[in-house]
């Protein structure tokens, strides 16, 4: 009996995962690295070369920059990625001191430990270990948004950038390597630059690519991040006019909800699992929607379930984009749940429980693509399951707690659903957009319906 | 195609091949990633450890003797960071899932086999880290007891009871699930 049990207990080694991609490809420069020899010394004197650079271009000292961060933001922060897919997005902490500046970094690979303060982006603005292991396809973009002088002694000393409007373009970047400040000079990085001015604010946009010359298709993908920039003041100190420019922005400036929960999931057929379900959305007019595009993951399936406010019973999470009205539904088929009702994004708080662990917004290592009106549908087997869903909505918005979720009705711009096993396996990743498309990205081990 | 054997890639990293680097680091990344895992049970510190294990032997590669197998010693490296972010990660209570698995879940050819091991992995998993990491550090990477005490710094005596109960609360577990 001992015999055998150690015989089962050696061959459950088996069930060990393998290190994903990014993780691999970080190592293996690390240890490539390490065969080049310690670059330490060059590695400070290029960090503070880019510091400087960067601090003075700002018209801020180094240690503004790399002064720690106190929670009484007193400027506003407004400047974020919206990451798109396959991307990944950080934000500065709140400004400790006036004047600071806000950044913010997207990467379509993930960061690295070291660049990620309590969930946010180191205050340094440089996620230096990121580009350190930055592979050949990938891209690192900062932000740092300042905040115009008006004061008449800094007049010529740190003018200010060109007016410009959102989206900008990569197009007009500059390359940008001067100073002798090459992150990485034995394997030299694209570096470019593009300054603008938008409203009160001097954007200033570090573009950082993994090889040299990058391809027309590495620059489309960060034009694609690019154009999910977001330049917005936040609320305005006592007594000070929000100046028109920086409100019209404001007004049209996206609110982001994301939450992870993990959840356990019930048997169906024998067998524990999740179903994904995701739509396209069909129009009633040009104006109007039929359905919405529509992503859903739930457990214990849809047999017996006679409509669709009872299948949404069963949901763990769902996601929509686009504007519903009053008769616009969920589902174009069954008893269809209108949206107004079941609202435009939802999280299960019934048998799920929020969690800080992470779960990607990527379709790396998944297949799949774009959904159909009729829709496309998945089972995965797994025991338990960490649920995200992300959504920039058109307007700020809550999650209110109703029936056994947490829901909004507020329309959504995008948004993007991801499941994965507690072990760190991906299984499902969604995309729905206002334009009507949506997308469906699944792990090899589920099976299509 | 010829593969060369680790001991001409050491020789040529030593002298700054990369490519020979590449190719160590390629066939070895694996076994010490899955070694990291095996103890952290957590992706991330998992990849932190076996990334500083395999740029430590990378850049102690002049004092490795070739005549050795590599395998070993870089397991026993990324199994000491392994252990040390382990530790690092409860001190700070650093808990990243509510419950750890251990599971890739894959239906594959063998689902019956696939289920059964799910099922024991899931109930090491649920053994609490103390004993977890015995097990796993005992079934799974192959270390004696004696090297077992070496790494957790504990009494032999310490290890060989705490494997003994884990032992039993995995019978205990999978009789009552039928799994042997």
């Amino acid at each position: 009996m001992s015999s055998e049990l150690e015989r089962l207990l050696r061959e459950a080694r088996d069930v060990l995962p393998d290190p994903d991609n990014a993780a691999t490809a970080r190592a293996r420069e690390t240890a490539l690295g390490a065969i080049r020899g310690r670059r330490s010394g060059t590695r400070a004197v290029a960090l503070i070369g880019v510091t400087l650079v960067v601090a003075i271009g700002l018209g801020v000292g180094v240690g503004s920059l790399v002064a720690p961060s106190g929670t009484a933001a007193r400027e506003p922060s407004g400047l974020g990625f919206v990451p798109e897919p396959g991307w990944f997005s950080l934000q500065s902490p709140p400004a400790a001191v006036q004047g600071q500046p806000a950044v913010a970094v997207a990467a379509n690979v993930p960061f690295a430990r070291d660049d990620v303060v309590d969930g946010l982006a180191d205050p340094s603005g440089l996620p230096y270990s990121t580009l350190l292991t930055l592979p050949p396809r990938g891209v690192v973009i900062v932000g740092v948004m300042t905040k115009v002088i008006d004061q008449p002694h800094h007049a010529g000393l740190f003018p200010d950038y060109d007016e410009a409007e959102l989206p900008l373009r990569l197009s007009k970047a500059v390359p940008y390597v001067q100073w002798g400040a090459q992150v990485r000079p034995d394997q030299p990085l694209a570096h470019y630059q593009l300054r603008a001015r938008i409203g009160d604010y001097n954007v200033d946009l570090t573009f950082y690519f993994g090889i040299p010359a990058p391809s027309s298709r590495l620059l489309a993908e960060a034009q694609r991040q690019l154009d999910s920039l977001i330049v917005a003041a936040t609320k305005p100190r006592d007594g000070e006019a929000v100046p028109p420019q920086a409100r019209e922005v404001t007004a049209s400036a996206p609110a982001v909800i994301d939450r992870t929960v993990v959840c356990s999931t019930t048997v169906l057929g024998g067998i524990y699992g999740v179903e994904a379900r995701v739509y396209s959305g069909i129009r009633e007019s040009a104006t109007e929607w039929r359905q919405l595009p529509f992503a859903a993951v739930s457990t214990g399936g849809s047999a017996g379930v006679r409509n669709t406010p009872e299948l949404l019973g069963n949901s763990l999470a769902w996601i929509t984009a686009g504007k519903p009205s009053s008769s616009t539904t969920l589902d174009s088929g069954w008893g269809a749940s209108p949206v107004r009702s079941s609202g435009t994004i939802a999280l299960r708080t019934t048998g799920c429980t929020k969690t800080t662990a992470r779960v990607p917004l990527t379709a790396r290592g998944l297949r799949g693509g774009a959904a159909g009106p009729f829709g496309e549908e998945v089972d995965c087997p797994t025991r338990r399951v960490l649920v995200r869903i992300r959504a920039t909505l058109e307007s700020s918005a809550k999650l209110q707690k109703a029936s056994g979720f947490l829901r909004t009705q507020v329309a959504v711009r995008t948004a993007q659903l991801a499941v994965r096993t507690q072990g760190g396996r991906q299984l499902v990743y969604a995309d729905v957009a206002a334009s009507g498309k949506a997308r469906l990205f699944t792990a090899r081990g589920c099976i299509p319906e | 195609m010829h593969r060369r054997p680790d001991t001409e890639l050491i020789v040529l990293a030593r002298k700054g091949s990369e490519e020979a680097a590449g190719a160590l680091f390629d066939r070895y990344w694996t076994l010490a990633w899955r070694a990291a895992y095996a103890i952290t049970a957590d992706r991330s510190l998992a990849d932190d450890a076996a990334q500083e294990a395999v740029a430590k032997a990378f850049a102690a590669l002049d004092r490795f003797d070739e005549t050795r197998p590599f395998a070993p010693w870089l397991k026993r490296i990324a199994i000491n960071r392994a252990v040390d972010h382990l530790r690092r990660s409860r001190r700070v209570e650093v808990l990243h899932d509510e419950e750890t698995t251990f599971h890739a879940w894959a239906v594959g050819e063998f689902a019956e086999d696939d289920l059964r091991q799910w099922a024991i992995a899931d109930a090491v998993a649920a053994l609490g880290a103390g004993k977890r990491v015995v097990v796993v550090l005992h079934y799974w990477l192959d270390l004696p007891l004696e090297e077992i005490a070496g790494v957790l710094g504990l009494p032999i005596g310490t290890v060989a009871s705490r494997l003994a109960r884990a032992k039993q609360e995995l019978r205990e577990v999978l009789e009552e699930e039928h799994v042997v």
